[in-house]
């Protein structure tokens, strides 16, 4: 048998509370012992016992001694269930019975006031068999009892799980600092709370946190990281998962390397729904707002659209980070993107050359597969009219690369061919003063073709 | 490696993450392997474990949803209604690899109903064929459920059991992280590969 007490679970509460106590001994998971699990449970239980922080463990632990007021030596009795769980903890061995870790057995079973999300004990066809209770053995039931350390206040508690060490690392550190805060304040104000309610937001608030703070490597990491939205409340628990496609997160560790991080910025602001901007003072005030590119990114769906600003007949970004999310994030085809900018780019010095601005606002206002296509046809004439000898595209460009399922992905092509030429004429479009503003599509209706 | 290829389908089913009991039921986005040896039990009448079969499979679906559903909790001899949200899959296909080529005869005639997740997830049988298994590097591998740690490979991890025993009260058996991957990513080492399907297979021996 090891001597080792802590490794990763799988287990989204026991991990959390793990890096807690990690973070907070100043340890690696693996090298923490029952003197450090001992060490941490006065201060610990003296933390949840002030006002800000027993009402988060409401939401966490109902009916555990902190949070029942009919329990009146509250910090006597959780510390002694503190330290039973921390006298029969054993290292972990071959295999066990515990739900959690499978490498050591259970002592008794645990309901919601140690478990999040196990309901109660008396209710027991919700377990297997008709047990009573789930399956936790000692140190997997304690290490959870710091799943608060970890958790992030947004409505209900926002919990990240990743399998990477860098990204758990980071975020219990994080957390820590926030405390840490309050402890020398002595102004404790419960789990870190930065006025989100929208969890999609704030997960990529915290993504982004986690990004910009730490100088790593992150390009090199791989890590699949899911966020647990959960309320464990005596009337209503509810459980929302959120896992965040690895893809999405290798693209937002690119951004603080780009030259324009700062278009990035732009790009997401254009994702806030139903905000005027005019009016607008402070970020609370559209923070919890729906955010189109957020919610996209978690669902799979493309964001191109939010690339350009067709009122200002603007590419945001640039081709090079556009072309990366297209890579990177939608598994495009690099031959695919190569055919598009080379056709954007045709496209852009016809219209330069032949001054048609016109073209371009057709190219713009095109709402269908038929339409666009057509404005295509319009311009091959038009640059053989006037003696331009090689095609726009070949036939194997036009159904391998640009359409490749026709009128499925239209409008992706329309949008990164109307991105290249922005990018292309911006200087020109200023020159030409042409600033007005062009009847656009409302972003509902364009969606609904994607 | 010659091995039997069996590939089953159902309407709907839902695969409850064992660490959440109360509250919102999501569904796991793969089958986890204690559901896989539950099936394979049924099939044969008897209980099938790890250390009985190596398996491996393909999970497929069309789309997942979330249905209000009636259950009833039971306090002693009592029992009150009450609704829970649970999310569930459409239309479940798993192309199921078995290596023992004596299991093919168990799903010609099973022993009891073949179900999914739910007690209500009925599935049927589609097709049972013997196959080569040939091992292979840079092939696409996903849509299954793999050791944590391997390479490349990224989804929900999540900790679950191997199998359950046949005790009472069930305890799960060989629980550790597994990652839950949702769909094909290049894998570049060698593992087994179907020919005939283009995908790699991860046997769990």
């Amino acid at each position: 048998m090891s001597e080792v007490i802590f490794d990763f679970t799988g287990n989204p509460f026991v991990d959390a509370g793990i890096w807690a106590i990690s973070e907070w001994v100043g340890k690696r998971p693996e090298e923490l012992d029952k003197m450090d699990m001992m060490g941490i449970i006065d201060e610990i239980v003296e933390l949840y016992l002030t006002p800000k922080w027993s009402k988060n463990l409401y939401q966490i632990f109902p009916n555990n001694p902190i949070t029942n007021n009919a329990v009146k030596d509250k910090k006597e009795r959780y510390s002694s269930i503190l330290r039973e769980l921390v006298e029969k903890t054993e290292f972990i061995g071959d295999n066990g019975n515990c739900i959690a870790c499978g490498r050591r057995n259970i002592l008794y079973r645990s309901s919601k006031d140690k478990i999040p999300l196990t309901g109660s004990k008396k209710l027991i066809n919700y377990f297997s068999f008709g047990a009573e209770g789930a399956d936790y053995c000692p140190a997997c039931a304690f290490a959870i009892q710091f799943v608060p350390l970890m958790s992030y206040a947004c409505g209900n508690m926002l919990l990240l799980h990743s399998g990477s060490k860098k990204v758990m690392g980071r975020w219990s550190k994080n957390i820590k600092k926030n405390i840490d805060v309050q402890i020398s304040l002595k102004e404790y104000t419960g789990c870190p709370n930065e006025g989100f309610k929208n969890p999609k937001n704030a997960i990529f608030h915290i993504i982004q946190d986690i990004i910009m703070t730490y100088d790593e490597r992150w390009v090199n990491e791989n890590p699949s990281i899911t966020f647990y939205h959960f309320t464990n409340f005596n009337q209503g628990p509810s459980l929302d998962i959120y896992f965040i496609p690895t893809p999405v997160f290798r693209f937002l560790t690119y951004i603080p390397q780009h030259e324009k991080k700062e278009d990035w910025f732009r790009i997401v602001r254009k994702g806030y729904q139903y905000v005027n901007w005019e009016k607008v003072k402070e970020e609370s005030e559209y923070k919890n707002r729906e955010n189109k590119v957020y919610n996209n990114l978690l669902e799979g769906k493309s964001i191109i659209k939010y690339f350009i600003d067709k009122k200002t007949k603007e590419a945001i970004g640039g081709w090079e980070l556009i072309s990366h999310y297209l890579e990177e994030v939608r598994n495009m085809d690099k031959k695919r993107i190569d055919s598009i900018k080379k056709l954007g780019d045709e496209i852009a010095h016809y219209i330069e050359s032949m001054d048609d601005m016109k073209m371009l606002n057709r190219l713009e206002m095109a709402s269908d597969y038929r339409s666009f296509r057509n404005i295509l046809r319009i311009i091959i004439k038009k640059r053989i009219s006037n003696g331009i000898e090689n095609p726009l595209f070949t036939f194997d460009d036009y159904v391998t690369y640009l359409f490749p399922e026709g009128n499925l992905t239209w409008r992706e092509t329309q949008d990164l061919i109307l991105f290249r030429i922005y990018e292309k004429l911006q200087p020109w479009i200023i020159q030409k003063g042409n600033q007005e503003e062009i009847e656009i599509q409302e972003p509902e209706e364009v969606e609904e073709e994607e | 490696m010659k091995a039997i290829r069996v590939l089953i389908e159902g309407w709907v089913t839902s695969f409850r993450y064992p660490a959440f009991i109360s509250g919102f039921q999501p569904t796991l986005p793969v089958p986890p392997l204690s559901t896989i040896y539950g099936l394979i039990s049924a099939a044969k009448g008897n209980l099938v474990t790890p250390d009985d079969l190596s398996v491996g499979y393909v999970f497929n679906h069309q789309g997942k949803a979330v249905d209000l559903e009636t259950i009833y909790e039971l306090s002693g001899l009592k029992g009150k209604s009450n609704v829970i949200k649970r999310e569930f899959l459409v239309n479940p296909e798993i192309y199921l690899y078995l290596t023992d080529l004596d299991y093919g005869d168990y799903f010609k005639r099973p022993h009891y109903p073949l179900l999914l997740g739910r007690s209500t997830d009925l599935v049927n049988i589609r097709e049972i064929k013997e196959i080569d298994l040939e091992k292979r590097s840079n092939v696409q591998l996903g849509k299954t459920i793999l050791p944590f740690g391997t390479n490349g490979a990224f989804g929900t991890i999540q900790a679950l059991p191997t199998h359950f025993s046949d005790t009472i009260p069930r305890s799960a058996i060989g629980t550790k992280p597994f990652i839950l991957v949702n769909q094909f990513f290049d894998y570049s080492e060698e593992c087994y590969f179907d020919e005939e399907m283009d995908w790699g297979v991860w046997i769990h021996e």
